[in-house]
């Protein structure tokens, strides 16, 4: 793609003050073109929530800076949605609330809010559900009302921290397989964190390797398996070797 | 609920029993005492009527009252006072604890007032507010409306305090503004707290009337029980306190399934 990146990190570096200084992300770059979905992967704790939380604008980096579309980041922005690690659905609302938040905080009418949010929760597969409270619904099901929550505020980038990791495997696997449909047919540019390798290769066109803390740059590996993709993809030996490849890299130096 | 039922099933039926056994022996000594020439018993004497009178004289005195005008009356002026003073005071308090939960400025200035305020119990206050406003319904009112706002005012505040950071980063990624958060997140993810401080509040408030009426009135269901007194009348007494636990019970039972419970139906 020669088109401008739509995402670009440049020089990043983060640190936080307590006592001592603890430097959490050392001189971060890379890009993401449009709609590409990308996964961060790197041991607990080298900063993958930290470098999310700071391409969201939650976050004002030490040095460096994140810019989206040519501009810098400042703040966050419903162009650039966080889906985060722990449940971060309302318990208070209904599905349908919920997935209307980002509509109903742009000032769309009641009639287009409606429109969009079927459109989206049909597409998550919560159809029938729109009326449910959170505390009625699995893990699971939880996470599909906060992907659709997240596409409904209509953002260009989703920023993904870990979101299935709280989910049994079977419950994961599946979900996985949902997320790359949705984005078949709902293309965004996709930053998608995890610690676990084959969901980051089973999801991404590129997976970039981090350090432990401090986090860099490791490696940015090309994952060229031909899409759409399907769970059986796991267990072929070129994902294997992959997998193999970027355990390698992780184990390197700890 | 359901479950819930099932749950308290054995507590009702063990309650039932030592409430019946209870009463049933109340009515035995009291009874004993009345047909039975036993007053050379010492113990039996404390069921004399002037001290502990029987169930039927309790009853007997409470039908005798609700044909009569002066308890529905009485009842009427204590429920208006806790019901005035207790929504201006939640009003009050709610609305305090809220803003000074949600603004920084709001909390350093008012914060000391609270402190000092908060630890004199409210019903030191009813002899201050019979000076300057009277015996009447203003200072009963004012001493209702102070209680429920301090009472709802720390609790609200704690509630603003403990919105999990995370509702907030998510409602401000999805575009929310600093209203939309404070309507949509942060004031239902206080309103555990706040309706926990509403329910204490409500209890409190009619503590502190009945007291008030006792202190200094000359109208409500506290009046109308300190007047039995004055007349040693132990059944009018009994019977008001009958009362009381009735209106209390009423009160609170209705809170909390027309208003509270399904504000709360989102919880767990
Ligand atoms: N607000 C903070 N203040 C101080 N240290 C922090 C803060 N946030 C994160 N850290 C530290 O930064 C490191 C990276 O954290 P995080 O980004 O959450 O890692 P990851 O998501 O990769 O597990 C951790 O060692 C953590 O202790
Ligand atoms: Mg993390």
């Amino acid at each position: 793609m020669n088109l401008k990146p739509k995402i670009i990190v440049r020089n990043l570096f983060m640190s936080f003050k307590q006592e001592k200084e603890i430097k959490v992300l050392e001189n971060i770059n890379f890009e993401i073109s449009l709609n590409e979905f990308v996964s961060i992967i790197g041991p607990s704790g080298c900063g993958k929530t930290t470098l999310l939380r700071i391409i969201a604008g939650f976050l004002k980096p030490t040095k460096g800076e994140v810019i989206c579309d040519g501009t810098t980041v400042k703040g966050p922005s419903p162009s650039r949605v966080v889906v985060f690690q722990k449940d971060a659905v309302f318990p208070w609302m209904s599905v349908r609330q919920n997935v209307e938040f980002g509509l109903l905080a742009k000032g769309v009418s009641q009639e287009e809010r409606t429109r969009i949010s079927n459109y989206f929760i049909e597409l998550v597969g919560l159809k029938g559900f729109e009326d449910n409270l959170p505390k009625t619904l699995s893990g699971g099901m939880r996470k599909r009302v906060d992907l659709a929550r997240a596409y409904a505020a209509g953002p260009e980038i989703l920023l993904m921290d870990e979101p299935f990791g709280s989910l049994d495997a079977q419950t994961k696997s599946k979900m996985q397989e949902e997320l790359l449909k949705i984005w078949e047919r709902e293309k965004r540019t996709i930053l998608f964190i995890t610690h676990d390798i084959s969901e980051a290769l089973y999801l991404s066109d590129r997976v970039i390797v981090l350090t432990s803390r401090p986090g860099k740059t490791k490696k940015i590996i090309k994952v060229s398996l031909p899409r759409p993709r399907k769970n059986e993809l796991k267990f072929t030996p070129e994902f294997a070797e992959l997998e193999r490849e970027v355990w390698d890299l992780i184990q390197e130096k700890i | 609920m359901k479950k819930n039922q099932s749950y308290f099933a054995p507590q009702i039926k063990y309650g039932m029993i030592s409430l019946i056994v209870g009463i049933g022996i109340y009515t035995l000594l009291t009874n004993l005492y009345l047909y039975i020439n036993v007053k050379s018993i010492f113990l039996l004497s404390i069921f004399r009527p002037q001290y502990l009178p029987s169930p039927q004289i309790i009853w007997h005195k409470m039908v005798d009252l609700c044909v009569g005008r002066v308890i529905w009356q009485n009842i009427f002026i204590s429920v208006v006072r806790v019901l005035l003073g207790y929504i201006c005071g939640v009003t009050i308090g709610i609305s305090l604890g809220l803003l000074m939960g949600w603004y920084k400025k709001v909390d350093l200035y008012i914060d000391p007032l609270i402190q000092i305020l908060r630890p004199i119990p409210p019903l030191a206050f009813v002899t201050l507010f019979t000076l300057w406003f009277g015996i009447g319904e203003i200072s009963k009112i004012l001493i209702i409306m102070q209680t429920a706002a301090v009472v709802t005012l720390i609790p609200a505040y704690q509630g603003v305090k403990s919105v999990a950071s995370i509702y907030i980063d998510a409602a401000r990624c999805l575009g929310a503004n600093d209203k939309l958060i404070f309507r949509k997140i942060v004031l239902p993810s206080a309103m555990p707290y706040i309706i926990a401080g509403l329910r204490i509040a409500l209890g409190l408030c009619w503590a502190v009337i009945v007291a008030a009426e006792y202190i200094a009135s000359t109208r409500g269901l506290g009046f109308q029980i300190i007047w039995y007194q004055r007349l040693m009348s132990i059944d009018g007494v009994i019977v008001g306190i009958v009362w009381l636990g009735i209106i209390v019970y009423v009160f609170d039972t209705l809170f909390r399934h027309c208003i509270f419970n399904p504000i709360l139906k989102w919880m767990e």
